[in-house]
């Protein structure tokens, strides 16, 4: 498919910067890549530290401001719009230096904890095991399947695994999933004990909430359905239908719920619209913006 | 009366036995209810059946193993009507689990209903950045997505040699534990959008199905058992209701017992409050 390079010089950009190269001029190119890279940290990190929030300020507002104008410009001839794409492409690529970041961040606290034995520090430990074997067995049977199996070839029946794949069916499977929904299920248990100690009849407003809630949570069951099936949903007396539980419970969640929560959506957005603002405009304070954390 | 105001202080234990007693029971003991459909859920289901052929849906895996009781019956149930419907779909989530995990119930499902990776289903697999990746999959498929989870180039996968823009995207249908509806709604505007979300989060979504912007949802373990019942199958969903409806029983009965249990506390300081000013 011809590509469309609508932008603004994208075209001159695509021929003569960011065209595709191959074979050892890709090399170059990483190798040259990395360079700039290694002399842009070398650049960033020479700078004085208000310079550096200066340059950290020009950038976010250049990049909310290409968004902004490429919004608000008319569709026909948007100058900017052919840049969406590779924008996108960077901003990911960004994304997932994030992912980095993270781990780097997290085995320095965890480092520490465990060099400097703090209380806890056999936790870090774990923290550290945990994450070597999901990345060892992760990459293991995406890489090399094979290596250490009595396979040949990678098996495709059900149930049949290389010892890499076992290893990571049975951390992640085995092991990842049923500890993330365990710790998810226990709260069926605090649901049930907290509603019963928080929905008493005090008032008025608690009286109502406490119908409202035995509608929709009987509405929501089919057992519900069971307590007021005898009333008539067709003929003469159709119109009783509406006082069928599961009825009346679809009626308080799209009707009553859905007008309430539509307000406090208008009012988040307007909270939102505000944010978004002072972040564009470095306005915004706190810990992750202007102070150390 | 005062082992009537013993039932508003009901030991947390008893009421922890009770729960794992009623859903144990539920699980092991097999009996019929009712399996009635709401509209948003018939929506959903209709608007599947809608997809044109020349289109393929979008199903957004945006959900994790802590939400993977609710998500996991309910992509089950779309992905099993969209494979017997004959539907071309794709995987897509931004939470790292959910392509996973649908890649998997495709791959059982595809045993049962029949389809072939590539041709019928497809996995573009984990995307960073919500926002970036959905205005630019809006413009250029491919370009965004230029790899399937396998590293097949997208545009060498059969099923998706015409899919180059979100027009030719006839549906998509997040599922998620997380408000990311917003982003989908923002960013790919025009295309139908359904959404299977967990109970906690589904009084929300019923705005957007008001306004139209959601053609169809799916909330919680309901949501998956109706869904179950207009593809026509018994699934997890169908069966999470037993274990549920007791659930619901047994918290409206405590509810009851805990303010019985509190008037009559309050009915006896009334009557020591009397009975102190006669004596």
């Amino acid at each position: 498919m011809e590509e469309e390079l609508t932008g603004i010089g994208q075209k001159w950009l695509a021929e003569h910067i960011f065209y595709p190269v191959e074979g050892v001029y890709l090399y170059i190119a990483i190798v040259g890549s990395l360079g700039l890279w290694a002399l842009l940290i070398a650049f960033l990190q020479s700078l004085p530290p208000v310079a550096r929030r200066r340059l950290t300020v020009v950038c976010t507002f250049l990049a909310g401001l290409f968004y902004s104008i490429e919004f608000f410009w008319p569709e026909q001839g948007n100058p900017l719009t052919g840049y969406i794409v590779p924008l996108g492409t960077f901003l990911r690529v960004m994304g997932g230096f994030t992912v980095g970041l993270g781990l780097i961040s997290l085995c320095t606290v965890h480092g520490k904890a465990i060099v400097r034995r703090r209380e806890g520090w056999i936790n870090s430990l774990a923290f550290f095991v945990a994450m070597m074997a999901m990345i060892v067995a992760g990459f293991w049977q995406q890489y090399w399947p094979l290596l250490g199996s009595r396979f040949t070839e990678v098996p495709t029946e059900p149930g049949q695994y290389t010892f890499s794949q076992g290893l990571y069916e049975v951390l992640f499977n085995g092991m990842l999933n049923p500890l993330e929904s365990t710790m998810f299920s226990i709260l069926a248990f605090f649901i049930v004990s907290a509603a019963y100690r928080a929905f008493r009849i005090k008032s008025a407003e608690a009286t109502l909430m406490m119908v409202a809630a035995f509608i929709v949570m009987l509405g929501q069951v089919p057992v519900g359905v069971i307590l007021t099936n005898w009333i008539p949903a067709e003929g003469t007396l159709g119109f009783l239908g509406f006082f069928r539980l599961e009825r009346l419970a679809n009626w308080l969640l799209s009707g009553i719920n859905a007008a309430a929560f539509r307000g406090i959506l208008f009012g988040t957005m307007f909270g939102y619209l505000a944010i978004s603002l002072r972040t564009w405009l470095s306005l915004e304070r706190g810990a992750y913006f202007g102070q150390p954390m | 009366m005062e082992v009537l105001t013993k039932l508003q202080r009901i030991d947390r234990r008893i009421i922890y036995a009770l729960v794992i007693i009623l859903i144990a029971f539920a699980l092991l003991k097999d009996f019929s209810l009712p399996r009635p459909v709401t509209p948003e859920a018939r929506r959903l289901f209709e608007a599947v059946e809608a997809v044109p052929e020349d289109k393929i849906v979008l199903v957004a895996a945006d959900w994790g193993a802590a939400t993977r009781g609710e998500c996991w019956p309910q992509t089950v149930a779309v992905v099993s009507h969209l494979l017997k419907a004959r539907k071309k779909f794709a995987i897509m989530g931004f939470n790292p689990q959910g392509p996973e995990y649908t890649q998997k119930i495709a791959e059982e499902q595809a045993q049962i209903y029949g389809g072939v990776y590539g041709v019928d289903w497809c996995n573009w697999g984990y995307k960073v950045g919500v926002d970036t990746t959905l205005l630019s999959l809006v413009q250029d498929i491919p370009k965004t997505i230029p790899e399937d989870v396998k590293g097949t180039p997208v545009e060498e996968i059969p099923m998706m040699k015409n899919v180059k823009t979100a027009e030719d995207i006839g549906l998509i249908v997040e599922f998620t534990g997380a408000g990311m509806l917003d982003y989908y709604l923002r960013r790919m505007a025009g295309v139908p959008i359904g959404q299977g979300c967990t109970a906690v989060i589904g009084p929300e979504q019923y705005t957007y199905l008001d306004s139209g912007q959601l053609v169809g949802l799916l909330v919680g373990m309901k949501g998956a058992a109706e869904y179950e019942t207009l593809v026509d199958f018994r699934g997890q969903g169908t069966e999470a209701m037993r274990p549920q409806s007791l659930a619901h029983l047994l918290i409206i009965i405590l509810i009851i017992l805990g303010n019985i249990g509190m008037y009559a506390a309050r009915r006896a300081e009334k009557q020591g409050a009397k009975e102190g000013t006669h004596g």
